[in-house]
């Protein structure tokens, strides 16, 4: 296929995502930076032969009507469909600018830009950031643009939360800019990462009580970091909470203004401990060990009394991540835990057989594959609960597409059964079955913004709206003789500071009435068998504001005492006049957290523990027993309870503008750069990139030159404008340009085989669509037309053609990506193109590729992986395909191995040297030494054009080739891989031996 | 050879003229004029009042680039000239008329208080690295001593031959203005910073304030402490010294007055909101003029402390307010550079700056200088002296 080489960023950049999980909310920059390199490199051969590329989609699936609001200091991009929730924002927004004015002593001289998403799902699509957003990611701050993205997750205290967050990374951000650059200091160096983060969580709220259950955990199973060693534990959640507890202690012990001290101080010195030790004026090991002893006072006096989850509950999957239990009983009498987990890289429903006491009898099974398909895209691992109805009726949430679905899964005949779609239900959550089954109550975000609870009739297909307010309701819970759900809310007076507490919504009335009241965060109801009592997760806030673990908790639904209760009304406190207590007891005292208890009929409790900071699935046995030795009885006062809360806003038209987003290009990157190339020469160039506030579109100019003259300065001149529009479905690009000069091209079938240097001149235009099929699946279809004059001397070649080439790729990848590259799954392209010269019919061929690499997890940490490829051009001038090098045929150099048609093996055993480097040696930490792996390889290839056995020892053609040897794979800082491959070559169809060789380079693992 | 001689002479000419493009110099160094200001707020009393009358509105005359940030102090003035430091370390001086660079010199690390001018000599206190202060000898272009010691990020305090400074662990030093000796110094607390500018009170007193709301009046004859206050809050801002009362401002909200001979509490202003960080006081002798963060620019009897009007603004307002006349002068950090009157609080005159102003203003007969982010000396002058 004949395209040009600035066409090497096209297809990437139109897939628009990465695969690799490893994503850091942090700056982005475009892709310019690859358009630069492939511009000045023109002795780069056609990587754009290649035509495809791999990695996952990122699908829009929406077609958002973006809007702007402009307030004071904000301007705002909702769509139309949550303009409440963005009039809620707005305020927020406001609100923690006023404040952050007084901690930073701090004005911004622009409006902000705040990008609002309604759920999480809409969040995902956004293409601000270009790769993949996981799961738990509240928001992130962009700084190139000054952008700021949040999504909104159905509950109002939590969106204020992270409204107050990001905006705490906006004042840093600018603050700490302005002072380095009014000292002349490179604005490179900034704060560390758990400064900003920990500040940010520090500035934007009371520690909650995820923050406790962190801090407990960690101090207790001993896995605190040291104040010198916080790089360790860089980007990850202990991070934020120990960052944040950082700054508490700081402005516990030497006062909040401190806080502003240290970015004031910034500039003082590249080692931030020196900052830290002239702002707080001690030693930097004296402020580390004050820090420790802070923590044991805060902490330590509760040791004596709490309980490892470990140590009180029976094991059930104890690895990697386990959570949302639930149990069936079969009709043969076999018991099985279900549970949502990542084991080994992938989320999957897990199955795991247990006796009569709930022992596990054997490893837990995968009975549903997420990750790998579109049918299971994704599960909310940390927010969506499992349901199994009386008759063995599995219900399940994952995202699938644009929106949630819930799956059935029927446990007795082992088999999918259904999945129910909710046309205005964007994220779904925590489905529960009615006692018959026949009816399914969950929590549901609409495009609004809003959670609310739904019930949906599997067999009528109705759907009924159980509320509709702002408040955030979840985890519904049907009470076992059907007439009422129990579910958890924050619609109490106290919700506006996090409070959640349960209630009941009565089917037969249609009113919610208090269960729990007060000042704690209640989740998660569950129901004894006999519908006396109410199990659930509690964290209760004291006096002090502290919150405590998170315990399992029961309270007392038996008779009037409990369903006759006060109702729970918007808008005045309770209207029965008659206050009502419950009792409320407290089963466990935990080091840190339970979460999502289910109760068996045999009256154990399944939850999942939070320990070591690991998720596992535990048992509670006994619990009638252990009811009768409760830790703590608190009664709940409902006498107290006041009228809800309402969050303020700012309302269109009175407090701020709106308008409809107009797409505007704004710079995002100037960049010149120079080249000196032995074989070129000096090559000198620049790049400016755009791009609109959305991200969703991108313009792309390109200059360079390969001139050695003043008089070839304008025949040498080479530019390019390219575009590119990621806001539909459907990626487009296309793009004009010329490219003139000399090149260095292997893949020429005309050029010199050792020095295939020439002068050409191009000019062409491109077109290319990416459409995804799915999150796993795309088709590419590019076009170019080009005019192209080549003039290759040596040879007396002189070749003028108006080249048409047209191509079409299906692209599949759902490979899992760990540190040095793919680890699981597998990854597959087919193309097909042909080239055309449509003037002088000087050129004509068609192109085949395929290739496929498949990954298969032996252990956790060591994989084997395959790759084969074959690649055909055939016809007039084809071109020649190109292998060698340390990416794909080792010990032989690059683009040693040619020819027009070719085949290609790869086989690895890819297993782990040392782990976690930096931890078992800490030495290396500073040159960010964040594995080392090896791997065991063999290759081989033949190329050849047209003969296959029609040897041309200069470019290797003719016979079968290969290497076969060991390789070692350090990676640095999470973002770099150096190669290093030591082994024997193979000629000859490996009858012949070659020389041995090394070779070091860099670059992922196929 | 005769070529190579005027090569040489060629040589130091450039060289020279280079050079002296990067030091500072001035004819009668040891004269100081009544409409010099030789120091932050032109007093070390620092109630950055200023007689002069200047008539509204006013225009820019010109506009400096200096190269780097500047700290919360004002510009000094010398003999028709500006200067200017930055926390660059740089020095920069500036012909008052045409806004010209009249050469500017290195002469710290980092510069965050202001310098000081007397005795033909300007000190310079720096906020990093070993020397403490810098002496320079305005007559011939050169540094005469450098005193190693803590960084010091206030302006420093000349008195009867000693330069005083307070540096960031709250020890008082003084060196000897002619040697650089070292000449006394005492500690005033453990563990604790200085950032508010020291006042002179009266001939031989000393106030200074620490972060931890530390107050202390200190006999400079003496070498001790006079009294000390706690005022309950941290002090940032630099105090100021009026008829009898030290008034500060804290970071938590407050404004108050001190008795200057023992240290009592004449007055405290709380505004609404503790996390309000109150600026850098002025005073007229009659009133207090203070911006805060709130946005907020009020004015306190001096007396009694009670607000006489408050006017809101949009931004945070942290840079010290000028009264110049019947004029109140002052910059926020949204850009915005304004004169209201002293007496109801009107918007006389307003401009908008290229940035952030965060530092103190200075005054000449005709205009005032402003300081504004990134880089900028901005002077303003009276529309009839524009002409």
């Amino acid at each position: 296929m004949e395209m040009s080489t600035f066409n090497i960023p096209v297809a990437s950049y139109l897939a628009g995502a990465h695969s690799n999980p490893m994503l850091r909310i942090s700056a982005f920059l475009p892709g310019v930076l690859f358009v630069l390199v492939a511009l000045l490199l023109p002795a780069v051969p056609s990587w754009a032969q290649l035509g495809y590329h791999f990695g996952r989609n990122k699908i829009q699936y929406e077609d958002f009507e973006w809007q702007v609001m402009k307030t004071e200091h904000f301007e705002i991009y909702y769509y139309p469909e949550m303009q409440e929730l963005a009039e809620h924002g707005a305020f927020f927004a406001e609100e923690a600018y006023r404040d952050l004015e007084h901690k930073f002593n701090f004005s911004l001289n622009r409006r902000v830009p705040l990008i609002f998403y309604s759920s999480n799902l809409h969040f995902k699509q956004t293409n601000v950031t270009p790769g993949f957003i996981p799961d738990g990611v509240g928001g992130f701050y962009e700084w190139l643009k000054g952008r700021v993205v949040i999504p909104a997750n159905g509950n109002l205290h939590r969106f204020r939360r992270v409204v107050r967050h990001e905006m705490v990374h906006v004042f840093t951000f600018n603050k700490v800019i302005r002072v380095m650059r009014d000292h002349r200091r490179t604005t490179e160096r900034f704060l560390p990462l758990w400064l900003t983060e920990g500040l940010a969580e520090y500035w934007s709220g009371p520690p909650d009580h995820q923050h406790e259950m962190i801090m407990r955990d960690a101090l207790f199973t001993n896995y605190l970091v040291p104040l010198e060693s916080m790089y360790r534990i860089n980007g990850s959640f202990i991070m934020y909470k120990q960052g944040e507890a950082l700054c508490r202690f700081f402005a516990e012990e030497y006062g909040e203004e401190k806080l502003l001290d240290l970015l004031e101080g910034a500039w003082k010195d590249r080692d931030f401990r020196i900052v830290i030790a002239t702002t707080f004026q001690e030693e930097f090991s004296v402020i580390s060990q004050k820090f420790q002893d802070w923590l044991k006072e805060q902490y330590y006096p509760e040791l004596s009394d709490v309980e490892l989850p470990s140590i009180i509950a029976g094991g059930l999957s104890t690895e990697g991540f386990s959570a949302k239990p639930n149990f069936y009983r079969f009709n043969s009498g076999e018991r099985r835990v279900y549970f949502v987990g990542n084991l080994n890289g992938l989320s999957n429903v897990y199955s795991l057989p247990v006796d009569q006491n709930y022992s596990p009898l054997g490893e837990p099974e995968i009975l549903i594959k997420g990750e790998r398909n579109d049918e299971f895209e994704s599960f909310h691992l940390f927010e969506s609960r499992i349901s199994v109805s009386g008759s063995g009726s599995l219900a399940f949430v994952t995202k699938s597409g644009g929106q949630d679905v819930i799956h059935v899964y029927d446990l007795e005949a082992d088999k999918l059964t259904e999945t129910h779609r909710f046309k205005d239900l964007v994220a779904v959550y925590s489905p529960s079955w009615n006692p018959d089954g026949s009816r399914v109550v969950f929590t549901a975000i609409t495009q609004s913004g809003f959670s609310d609870l739904y019930v949906f009739d599997v067999e009528s297909k109705e759907l009924q709206q159980l509320t509709a307010d702002t408040y955030d309701d979840r985890d519904p819970a049907w009470s076992p003789d059907g007439t009422h759900i129990a579910f958890s809310s924050d619609r109490t007076a106290l919700g506006q500071k996090g409070a959640y507490n349960l209630f009941t919504y009565g089917l037969n009335d249609g009113q919610i009435r208090y269960v729990t009241y007060g000042d704690r965060v209640d989740f998660s109801p569950t129901w004894s068998p006999d519908g006396g009592d109410l199990a659930f997760v509690s964290s209760v806030r004291d006096d002090e504001g502290r919150y405590s673990a998170q315990d399992i908790w029961v309270a007392d639904m038996s008779a009037d005492a409990s369903r006759g209760g006060s109702l729970a009304n918007n808008d005045r406190a309770d209207s029965t006049g008659a206050p009502t207590w419950k009792a409320m007891e407290q089963l466990t005292k935990l080091v840190s957290a339970a979460y999502d208890p289910v109760w068996t009929a045999d009256n154990r409790l399944i939850f999942t523990s939070f320990e070591g900071l690991s998720f596992s699935i535990r048992q509670l046995d006994d619990v009638p027993k252990r009811l009768e030795r409760p830790k703590k009885v608190q009664p709940t006062d409902l006498a107290t309870v006041g009228t809800s809360w309402r969050y303020d806003s700012i309302a269109l038209g009175e407090d701020a503008e709106t308008g409809t987003y107009k797409r505007k290009y704004q710079l995002d990157i100037a960049q010149g750069s120079v080249s000196q190339n032995p074989v070129l020469g000096t090559t000198g160039g620049a790049v400016m990139a755009f791009s609109d506030m959305l991200g969703d579109d991108y313009l792309y100019l390109t200059i360079l030159n390969t001139g050695s003259g003043t008089r070839s300065f304008l025949r040498d001149l080479s530019f390019q404008v390219a575009r590119f529009k990621l806001n539909r479905r459907a990626n487009i690009g296309y793009g004009a340009y010329r490219y003139s000069g000399r090149r260095y091209d292997v893949t020429d079938p005309d050029a010199p085989t050792e020095f295939p240097l020439f002068q050409e001149t191009v000019y062409g235009g491109f077109g290319a669509i990416s459409y995804p099929l799915s999150k796993f699946a795309r088709l590419e279809l590019t076009t170019s037309l080009n005019w192209t004059s080549k003039d290759i001397n040596i040879r007396n070649v002189e070749r003028d053609a108006l080249l048409l080439s047209n191509s079409i790729s299906l692209v599949r990848d759902n490979a899992l990506y760990w540190m040095n590259g793919p680890i699981g799954g597998w990854r597959g392209s087919l193309t097909a193109g042909y080239t055309t010269d449509v003037l002088y019919a000087n050129v004509s061929y068609y192109t085949v590729m395929a290739d496929i690499r498949k990954y298969v997890r032996i252990t956790q940490d060591i994989t084997f992986a395959s790759w084969a490829m074959a690649r055909i051009n055939e016809g007039r001038e084809a071109r020649l395909f190109v292998l060698g090098g340390s990416w794909d045929l080792r010990g032989f150099r690059w683009f040693d191995v040619r020819g027009q048609k070719m085949w290609f093996t790869s086989h690895e055993l890819r297993f782990p040297i040392l782990k976690a480097p930096s931890i078992m040696f800490p030495v290396l930490a500073p040159f960010g030494v964040a594995s080392l792996r090896g791997t065991l390889f063999f290759d081989a290839a033949h190329a050849w054009n047209t003969d296959y056995y029609d040897i041309r020892p200069e470019i290797r053609a003719g016979e079968t080739v290969g290497a076969a040897g060991i390789g070692f794979r350090l990676n640095l800082f999470g973002a770099f891989v150096f190669r290093y491959d030591i082994g024997r070559r193979y000629r000859d169809g490996f009858k012949e031996q070659d020389k041995v060789f090394r070779q070091f380079f860099f670059g992922w693992d196929f | 050879m005769k070529n190579r001689f005027l090569d040489i002479i060629c040589f130091a000419l450039l060289v020279g003229s280079v050079s002296s493009c990067q030091t500072i110099q001035f004819e009668r160094p040891n004269t100081l004029a009544e409409s010099d200001w030789p120091t932050d707020g032109q007093k070390p009393s620092r109630s950055r009042y200023s007689p002069s009358t200047l008539a509204l509105p006013l225009e820019m005359a010109w506009e400096y680039s200096a190269n780097a940030g500047f700290g919360p102090g004002s510009p000094l003035l010398f003999q028709d000239r500006v200067l200017i430091a930055t926390r660059q370390g740089e020095v920069h001086t500036i012909d008052l008329k045409t806004g010209n660079g009249r050469g500017f010199k290195r002469l710290a690390e980092v510069i965050e208080g202001s310098p000081l001018i007397a005795d033909g000599l300007m000190f310079v206190p720096s906020a990093w690295g070993k020397d403490a202060v810098t002496a320079f000898d305005l007559r011939i272009g050169v540094k005469k001593w450098r005193a190693e010691g803590i960084p010091i990020e206030t302006p420093i305090v000349y008195w009867k031959g000693l330069v005083i400074g307070v540096d960031v662990e709250s020890n008082v030093t003084a060196f000897d203005a002619d040697t650089g000796s070292h000449s006394w110094s005492f500690s005033l607390m453990e563990k604790t910073a200085v950032r508010a500018a020291p006042v002179l009170v009266g001939d031989n007193e000393l106030f200074v304030a620490t972060v931890d709301g530390d107050v202390f009046l200190l006999d400079l004859e003496e070498q001790q402490v006079v009294w000390q206050q706690q005022v309950g809050a941290p002090v940032y801002e630099s105090p100021l010294w009026s008829d009898g009362a030290l008034v500060l401002s804290t970071t938590r909200g407050t404004v108050m007055a001190l008795d200057d001979s023992s240290g009592h509490v004449l007055w405290q202003y709380n505004s609404k909101s503790a996390m309000t960080r109150m600026g850098a006081p002025a005073s007229d002798g009659e009133a207090i003029y203070v911006g805060a963060t709130d946005g907020n620019i009020r004015r306190l009897n001096l007396r009694t402390g009670s607000i006489e009007w408050t006017v809101q603004l949009e931004d945070v307002v942290t840079a010290a307010p000028q009264v110049v006349g019947s004029h109140l002068f002052i910059g926020t950090l949204g850009r915005e550079f304004y004169a209201f009157s002293c007496i109801s609080g009107d918007v006389q005159w307003q401009t908008t700056l290229r940035g952030r102003i965060k530092s103190a203003i200075a005054v000449t007969d005709v205009g005032v200088l402003v300081l504004s982010e990134p880089k900028w000396v901005t002077y303003f002058v009276q529309e009839e002296a524009n002409q």
